[in-house]
């Protein structure tokens, strides 16, 4: 699978419209599990990182050397970081599908079958389905989510996002 | 004692008076048998300054008491005890004649030796005696009598004097601006008009009101007695509660629905479901995850069948996971009537923040005690913020200042259980949900689209503003007109 490498992959959509992605080249995410199976605990125990849910962190990118992120990339470790509108967005591996029309199902379902070594599906319900690439990849899930929306225009194809937002209080400077 | 009688309605009233030196007794006598508080509530203690200060307020009369009587001696002072149980009546020597043919006046006051004090409007005259003391009340009510007997004239009454008891009032009333403005800060009636609404409901234990946010506090006193349901899509615990300081979701809960007495939110009276989406980043930041949010939603409207949907969060650029589960709650909650939607504008005096752009939702931004929108220049002196706007703006209610419900103990943004400075549009957008919640206590049948009218269309127009706005919308909530429309749809 395609993964965005180039800036001109970095987009999404949301309510048929395409949302750019501004890669956050001064944030780096990173997962603990997988971090760990690679045998880099060590590396990331070191990092004042920020954790944030479903078992990753963010942390600034000078604070770990090209070897650590090298190392940490190739364990599949590493996670995509966007910024979009005041918020910053981390990409998890997983992508959410719906679609209400019968054939436009169908269609999906055969798209999955054929490409079941490249990705897990599960259908919580008729018309819904929670995609993940094999791959574990960050990178790999924001390009099929794409591609879903592009090539088999599925009516909602939802890359996974944890958002880091202003907190909505409003204390005094 | 002194026994005097006059004409009242054609019947002649027996006065009995008493010498102001058994003021305290003639109010409430303390004879045999009348022991205990005084009838009607008046207690002994209360009757004899009450007595004594219509006495005092006699003796050193100001205008126009001063011009009307003779010097009145305190000794002279006459009171009738038993007429009314929180006034104290007190004869004087004059007299009231009404509707008196100038002839008639003028044979009363040769014969008596009467005084034209004053004529009033439609016929009226006050007539004096030529004394004082009780010489000059047996005088007044011998005219009175013999004036009404004659019939040549509507009606003749001796003029009492009434000092009647002051309403008490409770203590200053503790009500917070944002639910009853009396105007001591800001402008009167710059609020949501909670009183009035309150005088039709306060809300229904059927309605559940859901607040998705940083967890809220279950355990609270003056909340844990409304909560029906509570989940965790942050952490997966057993309950909605909030981490360390995270005390934004328990501020918002107490503006919808706290029971505590003196920290008085709009809805007491409905319920709570309590949906952790979020927690605090350990900095100035929030961090949600939109699959566990839509999923939150979803269980909202469905699994835990809110009516309403409390948002006071957003931020970041749409995503069709939330987005689609919203528009779920609104067309397949409340079995299929709709769930109602409230979401805040965002705080940046800005353009309104997802998910407040979500069309066919409430989208809330802040007024202040002076029922301007809240800008950065707005008069309640909080310079660091202002309410969002746009065209997906729906209406203001009150952000600033707000009392409510705090993390109890240390944690939050208080060391007690309660704050009174909550803000921002997270604080504005639970009063329009309690407000819906309330709404749909009276009228459960109405769909979502008819309690976002009837919320919208009965606003209080902010000054100068005749028709929605983006920065204003519909104007400030106001309860009790959405609540009488309800009523009536």
């Amino acid at each position: 699978m395609a993964s965005p490498k180039k800036p001109d992959d970095c987009y999404y959509y949301a309510g048929g419209e395409r949302i750019t992605l501004t890669p956050a080249q001064d944030l780096l995410a990173f997962d603990q599990a997988a971090a760990s199976k690679g045998a880099l605990d060590k590396v990331v125990a070191g990092l004042s990182a920020r954790p944030l849910t479903s078992g990753v962190s963010l942390v600034e990118q000078d604070q770990i050397s090209a070897k650590d992120r090298q190392a940490l990339s190739q364990a599949g470790a590493l996670r995509p970081v966007f910024r979009a509108a005041d918020a910053i967005l981390v990409v998890l591996p997983e992508i959410r599908v719906e679609d209400s029309r019968p054939g436009q199902v169908e269609q999906l379902q055969d798209w999955f079958s054929k490409h079941c070594d490249d990705v897990e599906v599960e259908s919580p319900r008729a018309g819904r389905f929670t995609v993940r690439p094999k791959s574990g990849s960050g990178e790999d899930a924001l390009a099929l989510s794409n591609a879903l929306v592009e090539e088999l225009g599925a009516q909602v194809s939802q890359v996974r996002f944890v958002r880091v937002v202003p907190r909505p209080g409003t204390a005094k400077p | 004692m002194t026994n005097l009688t006059y004409y009242f309605a054609g019947k002649l009233v027996p006065f009995q008076v008493a010498p102001v030196q058994a003021a305290a007794e003639a109010v409430h006598p303390t004879g045999a048998g009348r022991r205990g508080a005084a009838p009607h509530g008046l207690t002994k203690s209360a009757a004899a300054k009450q007595a004594s200060h219509a006495v005092a307020a006699l003796s050193e009369p100001a205008e126009p008491l001063a011009t009307r009587f003779h010097a009145i001696n305190r000794q002279d002072v006459q009171i009738a005890p038993k007429f009314a149980p929180e006034v104290v009546v007190i004869p004087t020597e004059t007299i009231i004649l009404d509707g008196a043919p100038k002839a008639e006046i003028k044979r009363v006051r040769d014969k008596y030796g009467l005084e034209l004090v004053a004529e009033g409007s439609h016929g009226k005259c006050l007539l004096r005696a030529p004394e004082g003391g009780v010489e000059g009340l047996k005088i007044a009510f011998e005219a009175a009598r013999e004036t009404y007997k004659r019939g040549e004239c509507d009606a003749a009454t001796p003029n009492f004097l009434r000092v009647q008891r002051r309403i008490k009032r409770s203590s200053p009333s503790a009500k917070p601006w944002n639910l009853h403005n009396t105007g001591s800060k800001g402008v009167y009636g710059a609020d949501v008009h909670a009183e009035a609404a309150w005088t039709i409901t306060k809300g229904s234990k059927d309605i559940r009101v859901a607040v998705l946010d940083e967890g809220v506090d279950t355990n609270h006193v003056a909340l844990k007695p409304a909560v029906v349901a509570e989940k965790d899509f942050v952490d997966g615990h057993t309950h909605a509660r909030p981490d360390n300081d995270d005390a934004h979701g328990t501020a918002c809960a107490g503006i919808v629905l706290s029971r505590d007495t003196k920290v008085l939110s709009l809805g007491p009276g409905l319920s709570l479901v309590a949906v952790r989406i979020a927690k605090g980043d350990g900095g100035d930041g929030w961090i949600i995850d939109d699959f566990n949010t839509a999923d939150a939603i979803d269980w909202a409207w469905d699994d835990a069948q809110a009516d309403v949907l409390s948002n006071s969060w957003g931020g970041g650029p749409p995503v069709d996971g939330i987005t689609l589960a919203f528009e779920r709650a609104r067309t397949q909650g409340r079995q299929g009537k709709g769930a109602v939607l409230v979401i805040a504008a965002g705080n940046d005096q800005g353009p309104i923040t997802y998910p407040g752009t979500l069309p066919k939702v409430l989208t809330i931004g802040a007024s202040n005690e002076w029922d301007e929108r809240k800008t950065t220049t707005s008069q309640d002196g909080e310079d660091w913020w202002g309410s969002n706007f746009g065209e997906a703006l729906s209406l203001l209610a009150p952000g600033v200042h707000i009392p409510t419900t705090d993390i109890s103990g240390q944690r939050g943004y208080s060391t007690k259980n309660f704050t009174d400075t909550f803000n921002g549009t997270s604080s504005a957008t639970p009063h329009v949900a309690a407000a819906a919640g309330l709404v749909l206590s009276v009228a459960p049948k109405l769909k979502e689209d008819v309690v976002r009218n009837l919320l919208t269309t009965t606003c209080d127009r902010l000054s100068g503003s005749k028709a929605w706005n983006k920065f204003e919308g519909h104007g400030r909530l106001n309860t009790y007109a959405a609540l009488r429309a309800a009523m009536r749809a």
